[in-house]
């Protein structure tokens, strides 16, 4: 049983130290709502762009991909690279200038994206979607919560601590998510939106800091660019033949590049948060910019990991006997049965007893998501292993606490301001905003809490996100490219899109899947190639009629003015910033780093 | 150098309460008093070989302690660079 020492501590308690440190040193500054929403719209745009590539990569992302990894091999790279960079472009160039110079009275910009919704269309737009975009936040904190944590207590790094405090093993991961969610609450109570930013810069150095070594270990381990390539063909690409994930090229890059990576990169607020903390629209642009360059690299430091854990020989009960001054000793090394039926550094799931799970074909269940945590287990001694569990630590806190920051915001102006209290006071949105962050972390444990019971829950954060951020990524297009979307438009494109999602996952199941959460709970009618095939169908269908509804709806209504829409659609606000779009830095920066994450694609095809 | 750097920031706050305080000096920060740290603990148990099976027999500790203290002081340079600016700018 690896065991944390001193030296471990030392490394995981001087970073919590310096994430409650921000917290504090920024308490002073927050003097009114904007300071603690908004980050005082002061941030330069490199730190957003730091900021918005760290809160898309929280807990769920982070194993995700780890798990991708080890599952389908060297090809998610290209659908990681696809479901995010063209997207971030897109963000930096189109709809950045839209979010950020949008204003709702002279002087006042948008500080949300439901506030755009309100006035780009109407305020039931804007309060359908503050509340689904709070639910949804707030239900994914949760969960990735509960995700690092039960991860976390499978590593048993933790064990001897709750050993010392005779905790039941239940009250230790209860423990393991009770410690980051206060600590995350610390600081964004204190700080707001700046705190949550300057830490999301910390955990993206400590991310890297943290997983590098395992990643150049691991190379050298298994020898290099061979190795790597065998460790490839041992993955689901060598089973099922073609692409692994069951997915055309076609689907690939209309549901990946179009719909998955616009709707988290150009939709969530979560991510967008950060980017519209910019001093000034220029660096509002630059955040995304930033933010892709880097992103280029990320799918190095994640999934290799995990793809990596499958080439590495499989850990099995091993009985060493050897002399020592005449005495023989018998080194016996137990592997559990579960972690043998695995495959490489991947384990199999363990039932109760501690037996591996059996699939339908007889083959062991695999725990993907324990690829990428056990290969800081392999790798890393004594000293480096505190350093990469704080990397652990920073991608779940960065994540919960975009969340939080998101949701904060969106109560306090798009539900507490719009519709509870209009005539509200500064300092009481300011309140507001503090205890929708104390009321959100609750509900968020809540919701860990009801993970814990029912494991299922785990799978239900793709199904959450197609249903809210796809048909808001239509919805969000539409607004800012065409001026003629109208509000009723809008409305009843975002109840379609949804109720489409809803239904289109509850007619599928994947093969191998039971009934219920995974699919298939109204009728099974046909049979995506995987997980991932049914939520990319799903989103994009519910973008798909989203989008044609909106239209549709929009063209029976009658337009708005054009008067009133002035700085809420792309021509219009690209009319007042000066030269034509294609001539300007930031769209050949753009270009630039288009063909650069193609060519790091095309080496790893 | 890390110590110097946080009594600077503390006094600034302490003045005029502001956002505008350069974010890679607490990352310099951090990153040098880790690397310190782990490249002393990488010093001290280098002849353990028991340690450095794991990585391979590499002083994994040591090399990447030096790595980051290398990429702390880097930032803490570029952070009292960018707050210095930054100052100016305000006044």
């Amino acid at each position: 049983m690896p065991i944390l020492a001193s030296a471990d501590w030392l490394i995981l308690l001087i970073y919590c130290f310096f994430v409650l440190s921000a917290g504090v040193s920024l308490a002073p500054a927050i003097t009114g709502s904007k300071d603690y929403l908004q980050a005082g719209r002061k941030l330069p745009g490199w730190l957003c762009g730091l900021a918005f590539i760290s809160a898309g990569m929280g807990s769920l992302e982070v194993l995700g991909m780890g798990a991708a990894g080890a599952k389908y091999g060297l090809a998610s790279m290209g659908f990681f690279a696809l479901g995010s960079i063209p997207a971030m472009l897109f963000a930096a160039l189109v709809l950045m200038p839209v979010f950020y110079g949008a204003v709702s009275a002279p002087g006042a910009p948008v500080r949300s994206i439901p506030e755009y919704l309100g006035l780009r269309f109407d305020q039931k737009t804007r309060a359908l979607n503050a509340v689904l975009f709070t639910a949804m936040a707030l239900f994914s904190a949760g969960i990735s919560l509960y995700a690092m944590a039960r991860i976390v207590a499978e590593l048993h790094v933790f064990d001897t601590v709750a050993d010392r405090l005779s905790l039941p093993p239940a009250g230790a991961l209860l423990l393991a998510m009770a410690l980051p969610a206060v600590l995350v609450l610390a600081y964004v109570l204190l700080g707001g939106l700046a705190a949550a930013m300057y830490n999301q810069l910390l955990q993206f150095f400590v991310l890297v800091a943290g997983l590098l070594p395992i990643v150049l270990l691991g190379l050298k381990r298994v020898g290099g660019w061979s190795g790597l390539k065998a460790a490839d063909s041992l993955t689901g690409a060598a089973h099922t033949g073609g692409h692994s994930m069951g997915i055309g090229m076609v689907g690939l890059v209309l549901g990946a590049g179009l719909v998955l990576g616009g709707s988290t990169w150009c939709t969530d607020f979560r991510l967008l948060q950060t980017a519209m903390a910019a001093k000034n629209a220029a660096a509002a642009r630059r955040a995304p910019l930033v933010a892709a360059t880097l992103r280029i690299f990320v799918p190095l430091l994640l999934v290799l990991p995990g793809l990596l854990a499958v080439g590495l020989p499989t850990p099995h009960t091993t009985i060493v006997i050897h002399n020592e001054n005449g005495a023989i000793y018998h080194e016996i090394t137990v592997v559990p049965p579960a972690i043998e039926a695995g495959q490489g550094m991947v384990p199999a799931k363990a039932d109760a007893a501690g037996q591996p799970v059996k699939g339908a074909d007889g083959k062991p269940v695999l725990d993907y998501a324990m690829a990428m945590p056990n290969m800081l287990l392999q790798f890393l001694p004594t000293g480096l292993l505190g350093l990469g569990l704080a990397a652990l630590l920073a991608c779940l806190m960065s994540g919960v606490a975009a969340s939080l920051t998101a949701s904060n915001t969106v109560f306090a102006c798009d539900i507490y301001q719009a519709f509870l209290k209009k005539d509200a006071s500064d300092k009481q949105i300011l309140k507001a905003g503090r205890w929708a962050t104390l009321g959100g972390i609750l509900l968020a444990f809540g919701a860990a809490c009801a993970a814990m019971r029912s494991n299922d829950l785990l799978d239900a954060v793709v199904l959450v996100f197609a249903v809210v951020n796809a048909p808001l990524f239509a919805t969000l297009l539409l607004g800012a490219l065409c001026k003629r979307a109208t509000g009723h438009g809008a409305f009843a494109g975002l109840i379609a899109g949804m109720a489409a999602a809803l239904l289109h996952h509850g007619l599928a199941l994947p093969r191998g899947e039971q009934p219920g959460i995974h699919g298939g709970w109204i009728k099974v009618l046909h049979h995506p190639a995987s997980d991932m095939a049914l939520g990319l169908g799903t989103a994009a269908l519910a973008f798909v009629v989203s989008l044609l509804v909106t239209a549709a709806v929009s063209v029976c209504t009658a337009p708005r003015p054009e008067g009133e829409l002035t700085g809420l659609t792309f021509r219009s606000a690209a009319e007042s910033a000066s030269g034509a779009w294609w001539k300007r830095p930031e769209t050949v920066a753009a270009a630039i780093i288009l063909l650069a994450a193609i060519a790091v694609n095309l080496v790893f095809l | 150098m890390a110590k110097k750097a946080k009594t600077d920031l503390a006094v600034k706050s302490a003045v005029s309460p502001t956002i505008e305080v350069d974010a890679r000096i607490a990352v310099g920060m951090f990153f040098t008093l880790t690397g310190t740290i782990l490249a002393a603990f990488g010093l001290s148990t280098r002849d353990q070989m028991n340690v450095y099976a794991k990585s391979l027999g590499i002083d994994a500790n040591l090399w990447w302690g030096l790595a980051l203290l290398v990429f702390g002081i880097l930032m803490l340079a570029f952070g009292r660079r960018g707050q210095i600016k930054m100052d100016k700018a305000g006044k």
